[in-house]
């Protein structure tokens, strides 16, 4: 039987090496949304790198209203608040970024390899293990600040009937349980270290690496968009992280936003 | 070169403190210029201009200009598209839009979101005024600096 314990935020703060995310730690037993909270935090001048990390979310964000269901003292579930200085045109790689940075940390802290489904769910066999969104926030034309919401599934057992057999954690996989601070300080290190790199060179590396971990590309795919679908092969990104998908008529079309749907192929695993 | 490139081209310089920049290959040259006010692209003898969103204020339509342009009062100004992406006017499928034609907004209120590779960009209204035009269309994508909505300051 799993004990329900509360994170033990010392234990990051005091293992954490990090420059500056984590830093300024908010830490919350029961919150509405951790990214509501760091947006508000970002909102009233909380500086680059604070982390609201929280063992139960009430209100849980997905995409476009959905909900992430986030159960007590088994998970992760962070925000982080950034004030990249870059321009808001090429925000949206931080978002294939993070998700390198979880694949990759999950895989050096769990020995789990993961891969990740455009633009940025974590997978395992084709089930969620984790989910990122994003939230910019604009002064002008210029960034005022991001926050990166992470949700991980870690130690969670158990899953509603609805998404029992689309979603899954690092325990069901396993078949033990996970010391979710050392993942916590695990991805966050790689975020920054990765975040760093980005600022620096641009975004070739990110797109390198996001090939490299995805398993979207080369895979048939349908994507359902409000009130249109499109079918046809994911052949690659463009130049701003969007999906190229390659119609059945030969027609290329770059998707930025949608729900991906991979097809398996007859022979496929 | 191809418009991405061009795209990624711009994006790079926005972070610098490069004012100019031309480039020539195969007959086709390409200069992008930064000022306080606006960004121009020309290419080559096609004389194309791609105007950054720097100055809100939409200007009288020059001539040329599409009819539906022209109609526009000079007093009204436009919100436009600050990333590339799909254009939201709800928070979610099974919600109210955040605004209609008519609605009275304030400068800060949120008007719509767009949405690139789940990085969601809740777009404010810079000025306090009444929506007379939605130029965006659902769940459709938005290009950089495109319009989203038409404001009657008020």
């Amino acid at each position: 039987m799993t004990v329900k314990k509360g994170l033990h935020t010392d234990q990051i703060i005091k293992s954490l090496r990090t420059r500056y995310i984590g830093k300024e730690l908010l830490y919350f037993k029961s919150i509405g949304s951790t990214n509501l909270e760091a947006s508000e935090a970002g909102h009233k001048g909380s500086p680059e790198g604070t982390l609201v990390i929280a063992d139960k979310q009430t209100h849980g964000k997905g995409r476009l209203g959905r909900s992430w269901i986030s159960p007590p003292f088994a998970n992760l579930y962070f925000s982080i608040l950034l004030r990249p200085r870059i321009s808001p045109l090429t925000a949206g790689w931080i978002n294939l970024l993070a998700s390198v940075s979880l694949v990759k940390s999950i895989q050096s802290s769990t020995g789990l390899v993961a891969d990740i489904k455009w633009p940025n769910d974590i997978m395992v066999n084709e089930k969620k293990l984790g989910g990122i969104l994003t939230e910019l926030y604009l002064k002008g034309d210029q960034i005022d600040y991001l926050v990166l919401g992470i949700g991980i599934n870690v130690n969670m057992s158990r899953f509603p009937a609805l998404i029992s057999e689309r979603a899954t954690s690092l325990k069901k996989e396993l078949k033990h349980d996970l010391h979710r601070e050392a993942l916590c300080i695990s991805i966050l290190e790689k975020i920054e270290e990765d975040l760093e790199l980005f600022y620096q060179k641009g975004p070739g590396t990110v797109l390198s690496e996001w090939e490299k971990h995805s398993n979207t590309l080369g895979k048939s795919v349908i994507v359902r968009q409000p009130g249109q679908t499109l079918s046809g092969k994911a052949i690659g990104l463009d130049s701003n992280g969007g999906l190229m998908v390659e119609t059945e008529d030969g027609a290329k079309v770059t998707v930025m936003a949608g729900d991906v749907i991979h097809l398996q192929t007859i022979g496929e695993t | 070169m191809n418009i991405d490139e061009i795209k990624e081209i711009i994006a790079i310089l926005e972070n610098t403190g490069i004012t100019e920049f031309e480039w020539e290959e195969s007959g086709v040259k390409v200069r992008i210029k930064k000022g306080k006010e606006a960004w121009a692209l020309s290419t080559g003898t096609h004389e194309s201009h791609i105007v950054r969103p720097a100055a809100e204020e939409l200007n009288p339509a020059p001539e040329g200009a599409r009819p539906e342009e022209i109609k526009r009062s000079p007093h009204q100004k436009m919100i436009k598209a600050p990333i590339v992406g799909t254009f939201y006017r709800a928070p979610s499928p099974d919600s109210e839009p955040y605004v209609e034609v008519g609605s009275v907004v304030k400068k800060g209120q949120i008007v719509c979101v767009i949405e690139a590779m789940k990085l969601m960009n809740e777009i404010e209204s810079d000025v306090d005024g009444r929506i007379v035009e939605i130029l965006g269309e659902n769940a459709h994508p938005v290009e950089y600096g495109g319009p989203l909505f038409s404001v009657e300051p008020v």
